[in-house]
């Protein structure tokens, strides 16, 4: 029975035949030129907050089949059935809250506004356009251009993260694609949470007041960026930049890649827009998942100033009296290749976890222990002047262990980072040097970007499990705490 | 999420129609007449009942779809409803009624606010909330109806629990 209600989901899912819309389309000033009124509709369709689910996207890595489309069907079944069981209080929570009326009223302020479209008041309403619906007022308006703006909000799929979404399009009259396309996407920071239960318990305190402030802030995030994308710049091309950026990032949407690759375009207190290379305009704040080096000089990009110096969060800024002789020894023997502030860059394995294919799987992995590497980021990076990137591995697919091997030589080349800590089945030096004779054994690696010492530490895992760490059951905190600790050792001896 | 869009066909046009398909709870035996008055809609989303697979569910009947499922529900469950007059009269306000569908499920909430007058005097007041949730074979009308439905038996369910000693002042 149940098999052939998977049937049907399937048949259904590859009968969609949905339009893919672009994530970004810049506008030409020529086009903008033409626009003289604008009708504009804003669809909220969401009733309450919602669970990001993750697509397991097996049947994609198996290169399709009916047989890894049922299986797909059934993990996302199960993972969103969890979800909505986890959920439910903070919906309760937020009962009293209407995210429509809220957001459109800030919305609405911003149309107000005199605008270079000539935009009226959107219409605001919870019913979707069709593709037909959209062509047909595209074809019969009066206004020279329509701008539809959808907009959903939901958690992360571990719910550590409050995402506010907003997707713009503009047409112009007759045209069937649209001239102007943006996606905006609001991330908080990540709240700390050991699991989804922690998580909903946070955002629901006090009367749900985590989550309604960090709601109120993603909404004013959206509106504002669309003000500067669009009415500002016009829906203009951004330049490139200068202030380029590629680092690893835990994305809770676990959609893309592993690494945030593009252009910082604006900063506003520690919050940083950027425009990624897949044509979203994401709004980020620096925490444990994605961190700015400090290094960066001010650029103005497309009209808007932008300040990009990186604040030291205050939480790490507290000087450690115990590392104060490691920090003059580090500084006695610094290169001056190596970035002056740090940035700390974690992913760990998630163990136990099925196997997983091509480069989305660092997503995948680093998100559940995010928690446990805060912990080492705090006990050990404070104030320190290098950049530390720790990778692991549940060692269950070599593309795994290629992908992190080459992120962390990419890392390394570019200078990005000082250490590299990885957990991988069986690297040994020559791989990570080049050759590829892997084995199916766990071993554990350290690697001195700048002296390019690389050693196999192998040993301090055996003494952990010793110790009673229950490695291959889970990475324990205590045990994280252990690896760390024992990782600067080695770190403070090879400095000596 | 939001890169797909634009794929659906037209909206589902639901003709809301109550339908006992919940098991009922303990029934209660209730002397006092409940008189229910007409229910209002106080949905900050009035237009859709959410969405099955990118379509809008619409209907324009949801006061009467609640109405109905309060008068029958608490009569099943040993109430005496009545239009005319009551011992106590009930206000109803829709707060929320909406579906989603899941891939293999359909979920429904639907949350009403219940005020129970005695002549002038407010006796009682509480906001209900509660969810149903069925397989989802093809976002089907019937289908989506049924859970809707399941929803609002649960929260009649919570209601006729919980105004049992309100009811017996």
């Amino acid at each position: 029975m149940k098999v052939s209600r998977l049937l049907v989901l399937v048949l259904l899912v590859s009968m969609v035949g949905c339009v893919v819309n672009p994530t970004r389309k810049a506008i030409s000033e020529k086009e903008a030129k033409t626009i003289r009124s604008t009708q504009v509709v804003s669809i909220i369709a969401q009733d309450e907050i919602t669970a990001h689910v993750v697509n397991p996207n097996i049947s994609a890595a198996a290169g399709g089949g009916l047989l890894v489309a049922l299986i797909d069907a059934s993990i996302i079944e199960s993972r969103t059935n969890e979800a909505e069981g986890f959920i439910a209080p903070l919906r309760q929570g937020l009962t009293r809250f209407d995210f429509r009326k809220e957001y459109w009223a800030r919305q609405s302020e911003l149309f107000q506004s005199a605008n270079w479209m000539k935009s009226g008041q959107p219409k605001n309403t919870a019913v979707d356009m069709s593709a037909t619906q959209i062509r047909d007022t595209v074809a019969t308006m009066k206004e020279d251009a329509f701008l539809i703006m959808r907009t959903e909000y939901y958690l992360s799929s571990d719910f550590k993260r409050m995402v506010v979404e907003g997707y713009a399009q503009l047409w112009t009259k007759g045209q069937d694609l649209p001239s102007y396309a943006a996606k905006i996407e609001y991330q908080s920071a990540t709240i700390p949470a050991e699991n989804k239960q922690d998580a909903v318990d946070y955002w629901n305190k006090d009367g749900a007041g985590a989550a309604l402030a960090t709601l109120y802030e993603g909404m004013d995030e959206v509106v504002n960026i669309l003000r500067v994308d669009l009415f500002k710049n016009k829906g203009i091309a951004i330049a490139n930049t200068e202030n380029r950026i590629s680092l690893p990032y835990v994305n809770p949407e676990q959609t893309f890649s592993n690494s945030i690759d593009g252009d910082v375009i604006m900063e506003n207190k520690g919050r940083y827009v950027i425009k990624a290379n897949n044509g979203k305009l994401l709004s980020l704040v620096q925490d444990d998942s994605f961190k700015i080096p400090e290094n960066r000089a001010s650029k103005q990009v497309a009209n808007e100033p932008v300040n990009i110096v990186a604040k030291q969060d205050s939480k790490l800024a507290t000087p450690s009296s115990k590392n104060s002789k490691t920090e003059e020894k580090k500084k006695s023997v610094s290169k001056s290749s190596i970035p002056k502030k740090p940035v700390v860059v974690v992913s760990w394995a998630e163990p136990g976890s099925p196997p997983r294919y091509k480069t989305t799987s660092l997503d995948v992995y680093s998100r559940k222990l995010s928690g446990v590497m805060t912990r080492i980021i705090k006990q050990y990076s404070q104030n320190d002047p290098e950049i530390i990137v720790i990778n692991g591995s549940s060692a269950t697919h070599i593309a795994d262990e290629v992908l992190q091997v080459e992120t962390s030589k990419s890392l390394c080349a570019s200078k990005q980072a000082r250490y590299v800590v990885m957990a991988l089945t069986g690297l040994t030096d020559a791989d990570f040097h080049g050759s590829s004779s892997f084995s199916r054994k766990v071993e554990y690696h350290f690697h001195d970007c700048v002296s390019n010492n690389h050693r196999n530490i192998n040993k301090i895992v055996e003494l952990g499990n010793r110790e009673g760490f229950r490695f291959e059951e889970g990475y324990t905190a205590s045990f994280s705490d252990f690896i760390a600790s024992s990782i600067f050792s080695v770190r403070n001896a090879s400095l000596k | 999420m939001l890169l797909v869009t634009g794929c659906q066909t037209a909206p589902v046009n639901l003709n809301l129609l109550h339908a006992n398909n919940t098991p009922i709870g303990t029934k209660i035996s209730q002397q006092c007449h409940i008189k229910i008055l007409p229910v209002n809609d106080v949905r900050s989303n009035k237009e859709t009942l959410g969405s099955a697979g990118g379509v809008p569910v619409l209907s324009n009947n949801v006061t009467g779809w609640v109405k109905q499922g309060m008068n029958s529900g608490l009569q099943q469950r040993g109430y005496q409803v009545s239009e005319r007059t009551g011992d106590l009269s009930m206000q109803v306000n829709v707060k929320l009624a909406y579906m989603r569908p899941l891939p293999l499920r359909l979920y429904a909430t639907v949350s009403l606010e219940v005020i129970l007058h005695q002549k002038e005097k407010q006796l009682y007041q509480n906001i209900f909330r509660a969810n149903g949730d069925s397989n989802n074979w093809a976002n089907g009308e019937g289908e989506i109806m049924d859970v809707l439905n399941v929803a609002l038996n649960n929260v009649v369910d919570d209601v006729a629990t919980d105004i049992q000693p309100a009811c017996s002042r």
